[in-house]
């Protein structure tokens, strides 16, 4: 009895064994395994034209207006394109509109001259237009080290006829490293900036962007580059 | 004749003696009697200003008079043309006369009395004057106006008593319709002055004073219909057009970023919103493709080998836009 156990116990422990080691048989019905080949890409594929980060949907007015003897009116975070006041003393009012984004920043402006009749409904239309002011052009570029002898950053703008601008205060080029940034101030509207990364006389890298500036914004372009992204290495 | 008849004839003789020679003499001699005239006058009753829908004009009096040991002289009605009620025989002693005036519908719109005290065989005169009855009337008012010319109107009212206090009436306003109205009848009658204010938002476009008369039972009813001209100064309908120049996205399609040295790719770029009149340039390292004026391009084989940059730009009505991309020429 006491053999027959033993033996019992030693083709148990075996089967177990067996069972728990890979064997062909069981390699054979796996699953085939399959591949997959990633490839990345530079975010910067594709460029559009540079804007601040604004939101230029129209919230709300601000309306205004300035008539005979200092008389004024207000009326502020009007939703509608369309505003009825009365009361107004008879005379000459000129009449200006704020539009507004959701966080209060003026959009666009707009005035006109009116006269205003004793008694009558006088209509007045305001043409608006993109709000006035400077705001800011900020550029930056990146490059490998090693990749550069004498970088140069070269800016050039030009306004939508194609005249060159020059900033009335001059632009701040800084060139620290491997990182060049190019700074302006500008009148709000579009312009087309040239911008170029030259090693001393030798462009590597160039491109053309279509650029806004909004009044009181930054307006940012970024371009970190690979050296596979230099067109012209020394 | 016995004793007791005589006692009964001297007992006889004895009341008519006494009753002769008592006060009382109104019954046995009219000629101690007095004579009453009442001259009837009115206080406020007629008088003109906002008027209740009923005639406040007094057409005739109704008088009545209650007099010494409850002497009654029932009512009589006369006309308001002569208004002065004599009487005469009447007992001597304390008279109240009262009057009620009616106006040519026969309701009564004033009330008066007087007391006074009539002397035996004498004419006295008294005058008794007609107040307006003090019992609850009716004001309803009622204001409209252009709504075009107020699109936030806000209107207040006051009522001040000639003694006393004001108080704000509440008008319900319909901006829609470009009315209000208030009515109450609970007012106590009399004169009010009414002080009416028409706003637009915060600016006072209309105003109005007027004195109110309340009277009993009637109703006081103002009506204010204001045309443009009414409106304090002028009016401006402002309508705000234009645009923020706000750029189209310019999309190229057609794009690789890779192509083998001498091939080709056919590239075609589109806004959106799509610009009337757009003037497209196409770059390619930043340096401008001669002849490349139209949304699309060929470009590729003359590319020599390395990355390159291609740009398109769209600029009319007064906006800009760009979008380009790297392509790796292998």
């Amino acid at each position: 009895m006491k053999r027959i156990l033993k033996k019992t116990l030693f083709l148990l422990l075996t089967f177990f064994v067996w069972t728990s080691c890979g064997v062909p048989d069981q390699e054979q019905i796996r699953p085939e395994t399959g591949s997959i080949a990633i490839r990345l890409q530079s975010p910067q594929t594709t460029e559009r034209t540079l804007t601040p980060v604004l939101d230029t949907v129209i919230s709300t007015y601000d309306i205004s207006g300035t008539g005979p003897e200092a008389h004024l009116f207000e009326a502020n975070d009007i939703a509608d394109t369309m505003y009825t006041t009365t009361g107004l003393e008879p005379g000459s009012w000129t009449i200006t509109v704020n539009a507004k984004n959701a966080s209060g920043t003026v959009l666009g402006t707009g005035s006109t001259a009116v006269t205003v009749t004793r008694g009558q409904m006088t209509a007045a239309t305001i043409t608006m237009g993109p709000a006035t002011g400077d705001g800011t052009l900020e550029l930056f570029v990146s490059w490998p080290e090693s990749t550069l002898v004498n970088p140069v950053l070269a800016v050039t703008l030009t306004d939508l006829e194609g005249t060159t601008i020059t900033p009335a205060v001059a632009p701040t080029v800084t060139i620290i490293g491997e990182q060049a940034s190019y700074s302006a101030a500008l009148p709000a509207g579009f312009y087309a900036a040239s911008i170029s990364l030259n090693d001393d006389v030798l462009s590597v890298w160039s491109k053309i962007e279509a650029i806004r500036i909004s009044p009181n914004e930054a307006t940012d372009g970024t371009w970190n580059l690979a050296a596979q992204d230099m067109h012209s290495l020394p | 004749m016995n004793v007791k008849k005589l006692f009964y004839i001297v007992s006889a003789l004895s009341v008519l003696f006494l009753v002769s020679s008592c006060n009382n003499d109104i019954i046995l001699n009219p000629s101690n009697l007095g004579k009453m005239r009442i001259t009837l006058t009115q206080d406020g009753v007629n008088a003109r200003a906002l008027i209740p829908n009923i005639t406040m004009v007094i057409h005739s009096y109704d008088v009545s008079a209650t007099g010494p040991g409850g002497a009654v002289i029932p009512l009589e009605n006369i006309s308001a043309v002569s208004p002065s009620w004599e009487k005469t025989g009447i007992i001597p002693g304390a008279w109240t006369v009262t009057v009620a005036a009616r106006n040519d519908s026969s309701v009564i719109i004033g009330t008066g009395s007087a007391a006074f005290t009539v002397a035996p065989g004498e004419n006295t005169n008294a005058t008794v004057t007609v107040i307006p009855l003090i019992l609850p009337g009716t004001l309803s008012l009622s204001v409209s106006w252009p709504p075009a010319m107020v699109p936030s109107p806000i209107i207040s009212g006051t009522l001040t008593p000639l003694v006393g206090s004001a108080q704000t009436i509440p008008l319900t306003v319909n901006s829609a319709a470009g009315s209000a109205a208030y009515s109450s009848n609970a007012l106590n009658p009399g004169y009010y002055i009414l002080n009416l204010l028409l706003r637009n938002g915060a600016t006072n476009i209309w105003g109005r004073t007027e004195t109110v008369r309340i009277v009993t039972g009637g109703t006081t009813t103002g009506t204010f219909t204001l045309a443009t001209g009414d409106i304090t100064g002028g009016g401006l309908d402002i309508t705000i057009t234009g645009t923020l120049n706000n750029p189209p996205i310019l999309a190229i399609s057609g794009s690789q970023t890779t192509l083998t040295s001498g091939e080709n790719m056919n590239l075609s770029a589109s806004l959106t919103p799509a610009l009337s009149g757009a003037v497209w340039a196409w770059y390619v390292d930043g340096v401008l493709v001669t002849g490349a004026t139209a949304n699309t391009l060929t470009i590729g084989a003359a590319l020599p080998i390395g990355m390159h940059w291609i740009d398109c730009m769209a600029i009319g009505s007064g906006v800009a836009a760009s979008d380009g991309f790297k392509v790796d020429v292998q």
